[in-house]
């Protein structure tokens, strides 16, 4: 589970961290392990676009663009059409899957959508939660990549003009993470 | 006499113009045994390299051609964000925050057995830095690397405690 939470974490803030936003907008990691350890990041959004230009030699192709479904069995056109339908709905509970100890919610509110992630276990040690809200605008400029091309680039820059808030929420016994965007340098 | 001694003092003359109007890197070394304090006067340490070998006059690194445009972006990017904390970490005894303050970015470790290293990095010094670079020909000028430090504001730029052992860097 803490793999999972981990793996979470790192694809969430990749996502996240590459927003291009207006001068004010800020994104912020914050980590709390219950060792005491802490790691609080605090950067300009402009600066994050920059920085994911720069990355982007490495994880996408032809600009801003990423490729999808090389070693998925799952179609982005399939995915687009879903996405199509999902959005002319309103709010609604699109997954409700239960599982042993794990309880995985995927639902739409306004124009969110949400991922909710708890493995409530019996052993105190492993639960865990995880948080994560998606505006819908960005997912439909993710989408908007021709053919099996992903529009990474877009979709972080989408973030700047949708609305502030939380990103990213995991707990587990040991760590909290915690990915936001707001208009303050810090995090007080 | 009179002209020997002149002619010996045109070229001291000369060589204190050129330390007077220069900026001066003063490296300070202190192991609680040794002291060693060096200034190092920038022009002149440009001149010095003018007559270096091409291996020292030049620093080729041709792979960091195509990151350039990236960096200075990175390094304007920097310069025009509003002062903040970037990065605090809290770990045991370990503590490193990067700030921006003003046009420098401060780097500061603290380790937990009298360890501190604090760096303030200059971004105008920075930006001259990535000018020393050729971009066709894949190289570092290393005189005008020098020469770059000379945007670094008067203060101190480096500062490294280990136990009794000091470094200090200061630019005057």
């Amino acid at each position: 589970m803490r793999k999972s939470l981990a793996a979470a974490a790192l694809v969430a803030t990749l996502l996240w961290s590459g927003a291009a936003a207006a001068q004010t907008s800020w994104i912020h990691v914050r980590v709390m392990q219950d060792d005491g350890a802490k790691v609080n990041v605090n950067l300009p959004m402009s600066l994050i676009e920059v920085a994911l230009d720069i990355a982007g030699k490495e994880i996408m192709k032809e600009g801003h663009h990423m490729r999808f479904g090389d070693h998925s069995d799952v179609d982005l056109e399939d995915i687009r059409r879903i996405w199509s339908e999902l959005r002319e709905s309103g709010d609604a509970e699109y997954v409700n899957a239960v599982d042993g100890d794990d309880h995985v919610r995927i639902f739409r509110e306004g124009d969110r959508v949400s991922i909710h992630v708890d493995d409530t276990g019996s052993d105190a040690a492993d639960n865990a939660k995880v948080r994560i809200e998606v505006p819908f605008s960005i997912v439909d400029v993710l989408l908007q990549g021709e053919g099996d091309e992903l529009n990474l680039g877009g979709a972080i820059r989408e973030l700047a003009n949708a609305d502030l808030g939380s990103l990213v929420s995991i707990r587990d016994d040991e760590t909290e993470v915690d990915v936001w965007i707001d208009n303050n340098s810090s995090q007080n | 006499m009179m002209k020997l001694l002149a002619l010996t003092l045109i070229p001291v003359a000369l060589v204190g113009g050129v330390v007077a109007n220069s900026s001066v890197l003063l490296v300070d070394v202190n192991d609680g045994d040794t002291h060693i304090f060096v200034p190092v006067p920038l022009s002149l340490a440009q001149v010095a390299l003018a007559f270096a070998p091409d291996a020292v006059k030049r620093i080729q690194v041709p792979e960091l051609a195509e990151y350039i445009p990236h960096l200075e972006r990175v390094i304007q990017e920097l310069r025009d964000a509003p002062d903040a904390v970037f990065v605090t970490v809290e770990d045991g005894n370990d503590f490193v925050t990067v700030t921006k303050v003003g046009d420098l970015l401060k780097v500061s470790v603290i380790g937990g057995r009298n360890e501190k290293v604090d760096v303030s990095i200059p971004m105008a010094a920075l930006t001259a830095m990535l000018n020393a670079y050729d971009a066709e020909e894949g190289y570092f000028r290393t005189s005008k690397l020098v020469g770059a430090l000379r945007a670094a504001p008067s203060g101190q730029l480096v500062h490294v405690l280990d136990g009794n052992e000091e470094v200090s860097v200061r630019m005057w």
